[in-house]
């Protein structure tokens, strides 16, 4: 009667919150094509729509050329330190992209950007962030880690005697790596590419942090979108959809397209005692793979970081490098002071903490459900929680917005009511935390359960345990690493989240993500600097307590 | 074609000391087999001499030509060698014409000359007609006859088999394991062959090296290792072997008052307590001789194998289908082997 019950309760929610939003999303459209199809055919709209295509093209092609080396380098080579270079490399794949994306435009904003004086001083012209290029370097450099691990991973699942035999035939070191590990590594290397392909199109934190300096920016779908729905709630509702529905397609389509041009090719192999292979000797191209490694570690952590924390030091930008510039106040501001900072701090502190307990509970029940039991349509339930994450933010947000706007009310035989006000609460930025990251959970419990015999919970069963006691003292113990894991995946990217709060929170409800990107384009970088070190000291604090509770299973 | 010559060769992985001093020449067009347990440093050997690991010390020789030694050091792709290992290592982005015009390819030969002669060496080893295959879309057995004409095609000196045949099912093993035999023959190649499957060594193999813990024990042919095994070591790899406790007499072991004929290992003691081998097809049940109970019976079809007991050593025996449990029977047993008293 409890699983049920619970699962009953697990099911519903689920359809509620993920399939009903996405059913009002599709249904807008239908209701008023009329107005979709005239935002389509707006140029603005239109050229924002290529703009998107442009953008996830050049950061795919950015990914690849920089991504590819770097995972064979920090993967198979024999690099001095290369386990540290790999962990320096990963950085990016922690850190929100929004902060390095602010470190790049304190360096090269056209106006008195700090690399920008240094160019100018060997007599080189200025790079302005603020237009596509600029987005385009600041997500390479971010989702770079997304290819270099992929392509690292893909190459040590390599049995070794795939090259050995290369070499036995004849091909040296470097043709065995351009004619065989390279080729063999291809799958791997496309699973990250339509990764980035996704990210990239979807991406809003850095589009629009990008666009915020400049009188004519460069608008892509997902900025565009919030730029209908910000000016005129009522009229850009319509465009928004319509929007959301281009942005899903290239979102999917994209990616899609990746794996049709991959083919018919699998890449299984017969198993055996496979060897570990032994570690590319670079020779003389050591100091060349060095200097690649240390150049993107350099521009994609070192840097940004750096100027991050020396922004959060300064009292005022203009000011420059002078000694009476250096201060801790903007620290003891936005710790201490402010009630802006405070309350946002404390509203992600606790969105994150809500939403990651509650897609724990969730997606664990939903996983169970679809590992364990014959319930008709499991794996399809499971593979709705997944769903969400594979929707850009600012498409799921607005479906949110479509469907919990007003009051929802639930009548059940005419006596309970359920009244459901969501609208311009936390409540309204938790929910949709939970459902963005719902896969997580889902993953992680799916994959342990499937490590785990059922025979363990039926001897508990056998011994006269009923469901809730087999769940409480066998499955959840047996589990529990895995949910801790999945727990941290959650709360780190709901604490810092962006593209959705920006949506969804109102004048009362800010999170740290809003409230930054508020400081940065209105006038107080210092502030938001100091957000963006809480931020990026949280999520590196989180990843290394990731770590450990996973022994280095997950994290990075 | 070209013979190997492993001279005082040594591998060390840290403080594991993995191949410990090994000679061994493998004479030119011979098939000559590394057998041993597992762990027991074939593997390595046969690695080092593809160039795959470098030795820690010693020489290898391919051809007369030192390919690895002291300041010598030849990378495997100009060793011109054909290996195919225990997983096939069938390139899967490569279909089957791919993969096996590779080795030509990477030797510079004309793509069109490649073509025909990666089809003939397909020819060889049966497989027609899968060119454009992918190895997902090939049974284990064909995967393993694409390896074997990547490994061929190119007439390498020396063809190396890493447990060829240890993924295939018993009775394509046997097939293969006879179509190897005939395919090398035929082509003259010398091979070095790794295998822990005592069968899959004396079926292929002009000669077997047993090897165990780095050392070798024994190079001989088959019926050589069957026969004549130098140690109980040996002796007990290759085939079945029955022990006794006895004394050493001149003429053979004396086990209670019956005296066995039998021939000396090396490690035989001149005099006092020795033990006893000998075959299961060399003991003859009787009217007189050694005493000893029936404990056990497993009928094998062509005939009954018994496991019986003289006093509290167990021996396996062949037998008529009549024995009963607990029968006490007599045995007579002939070609026996002194080995030593048991004491390593």
């Amino acid at each position: 009667m409890t699983r049920a019950l619970t699962l009953g309760i697990a099911t519903g929610l689920l359809l509620a919150f993920v399939v009903l939003p996405l059913a009002v999303l599709l249904g807008a459209l239908a209701v008023d094509p009329a107005s979709g199809l005239h935002a389509l055919l707006h140029p603005l709209n239109q050229r924002a729509a290529w703009n998107t295509v442009k953008l996830a093209a050049g950061v795919l092609a950015f990914t690849l050329v920089v991504g590819v080396p770097l995972g064979w380098i920090v993967g198979r080579t024999d690099l001095p330190g290369r386990p540290q270079w790999r962990a320096l490399c990963t950085v990016p794949y922690v850190v929100p992209p929004y902060v390095t994306a602010i470190a790049w435009i304190t360096l090269l904003n056209p106006t008195n950007g700090w690399a920008n004086q240094v160019l100018g001083a060997f007599g080189l012209p200025a790079f302005d962030i603020y237009t596509l290029p600029g987005m385009t370097w600041v997500l390479g450099l971010a989702l770079t880690p997304f290819v270099m691990l992929a392509t690292a991973d893909a190459l040590a699942r390599m049995d070794a005697s795939l090259e050995e035999q290369a070499r036995i035939a004849g091909a040296g070191p470097w043709r065995t790596l351009r004619t065989v590990t390279l080729p063999m590594a291809t799958p791997g290397i496309a699973a990250g590419a339509s990764f980035v392909l996704a990210y990239a199109s979807a991406a809003f934190g850095v589009p629009y942090l990008l666009a915020s300096g400049t009188a004519q920016p460069d608008y892509v779908l997902t900025t565009r979108i919030y730029q209908a729905l910000d000016l005129d709630p009522a009229t850009g509702r319509p465009v928004a959809v319509a929007l959301s529905l281009v942005l899903l397609a290239i979102g999917i389509g994209l990616p899609a397209l990746g794996r049709f041009v991959q083919g018919r090719r699998q890449y299984t192999t017969v198993t055996g005692k496979a060897t570990r292979a032994a570690p590319f000797a670079l020779g003389r191209a050591r100091p060349l793979a060095l200097l690649f490694t240390a150049g993107y570690a350099g521009l994609a952590v070192g840097l940004p970081l750096l100027t991050i924390v020396v922004t959060s030091l300064m009292r005022n930008l203009g000011l420059g490098f002078t000694a009476d510039n250096w201060t801790l106040k903007n620290y003891a501001a936005v710790l201490f002071e402010r009630s802006d900072t405070l309350g946002a701090l404390w509203h992600s502190t606790i969105l994150a903490a809500g939403a990651a307990t509650a897609a724990v509970v969730l997606g664990g029940l939903v996983a169970w459900m679809a590992r364990r039991t014959h319930t008709p349509g499991r794996g399809a339930l499971a593979a709705l929680a997944r769903l969400p994450y594979a929707i850009p933010g600012t498409v799921l947000a607005l479906a949110l917005i479509l469907t919990f706007s007003q009051e929802v009310r639930l009548i059940l035989a005419n006596r309970v009511t359920f009244v459901l006000a969501l609208s311009d609460t936390l409540w309204m930025l938790g929910l949709a935390y939970l459902v963005k990251y719902l896969a997580f959970p889902v993953g992680n419990a799916e994959a342990g359960l499937q490590a785990l015999h059922p025979s363990l919970e039926e001897s508990a069963h056998m011994a006269g345990a009923g469901w809730g006691t087999t769940m409480r003292r066998i499955t959840l113990p047996l589990l529990a690493g895995n949910l801790v894991a999945a727990w941290f995946l959650v709360f780190m990217p709901a604490f810092s989240e962006v593209t959705m709060s920006i949506l969804l929170s109102g004048p009362d409800t800010r999170v740290v993500g809003t409230l930054l990107f508020d400081l940065q384009t209105y006038g107080d970088p210092p502030a938001a600097a100091v957000l963006a070190v809480i931020v990026t000291a949280l999520v590196l604090g989180g990843n290394a307590a990731l770590r450990t509770v996973s022994r280095g299973k997950v994290g990075l | 074609m070209a013979d190997v010559k492993l001279n005082a060769l040594h591998k060390r992985y840290g403080t594991n000391h993995v191949v410990r001093g090994l000679d061994l020449h493998i004479r030119d067009g011979e098939v000559m087999c590394l057998l041993g347990p597992s762990g027991c440093g074939k593997t390595t050997t046969l690695r080092m001499i593809a160039g795959l690991e470098r030795c820690s010390e010693g020489q290898v020789a391919i051809g007369g030509e030192t390919v690895s030694g002291p300041g010598t050091f030849v990378p495997p792709e100009r060793r011109h060698l054909g290996m195919v290992f225990q997983t096939y290592a069938v390139w899967p982005h490569m279909d089957v014409l791919g993969n096996v015009t590779f080795p030509l390819q990477v030797a510079g030969v004309p793509p069109a000359e490649a073509k025909t002669r990666a089809r003939t060496a397909l020819e060889q080893v049966q497989l027609t007609g899968l060119d454009a295959r992918y190895p997902h879309e090939l049974s284990g057995g064909q995967q393993q006859r694409v390896a074997l004409a990547r490994a061929l095609v190119a007439e390498p000196r020396v063809l190396l088999l890493d447990e060829p045949l240890s993924n295939l099912d018993a009775r394509l093993r046997e097939e293969m394991r006879d179509e190897i035999r005939r395919l090398v023959k035929r082509l003259g190649v010398t091979v070095v062959l790794v295998t822990h499957d005592q069968e899959e060594a004396l079926g292929v193999s002009d000669r077997v090296a047993v090897m165990d813990r780095g050392v070798i024990q024994q190079v001989d042919t088959p019926e050589g290792l069957y026969e004549r095994p130098k140690n109980a070591l040996v002796a007990r790899f290759v085939g079945t072997l029955n022990e006794l406790a006895g004394e050493r007499e001149a003429a053979g072991v004396r086990i209670g008052d019956v005296v066995v004929p039998a021939r000396p290992t090396e490690e035989a003691p001149a005099s006092g307590p020795c033990r006893l081998g000998f075959r299961p097809e060399n003991v003859k049940l009787a009217e007189t001789g050694i005493a000893a109970t029936v404990i056990g019976r497993t009928y094998l079809g062509h005939t009954v194998r018994y496991r019986v007991a003289v006093g509290d050593e167990p021996l396996v025996i062949d037998g008529p289908p009549t024995l009963g449990a607990e029968a006490a029977v007599h045995l007579q047993i002939r070609d026996g082997l002194i080995l030593g008293d048991g004491t390593p």
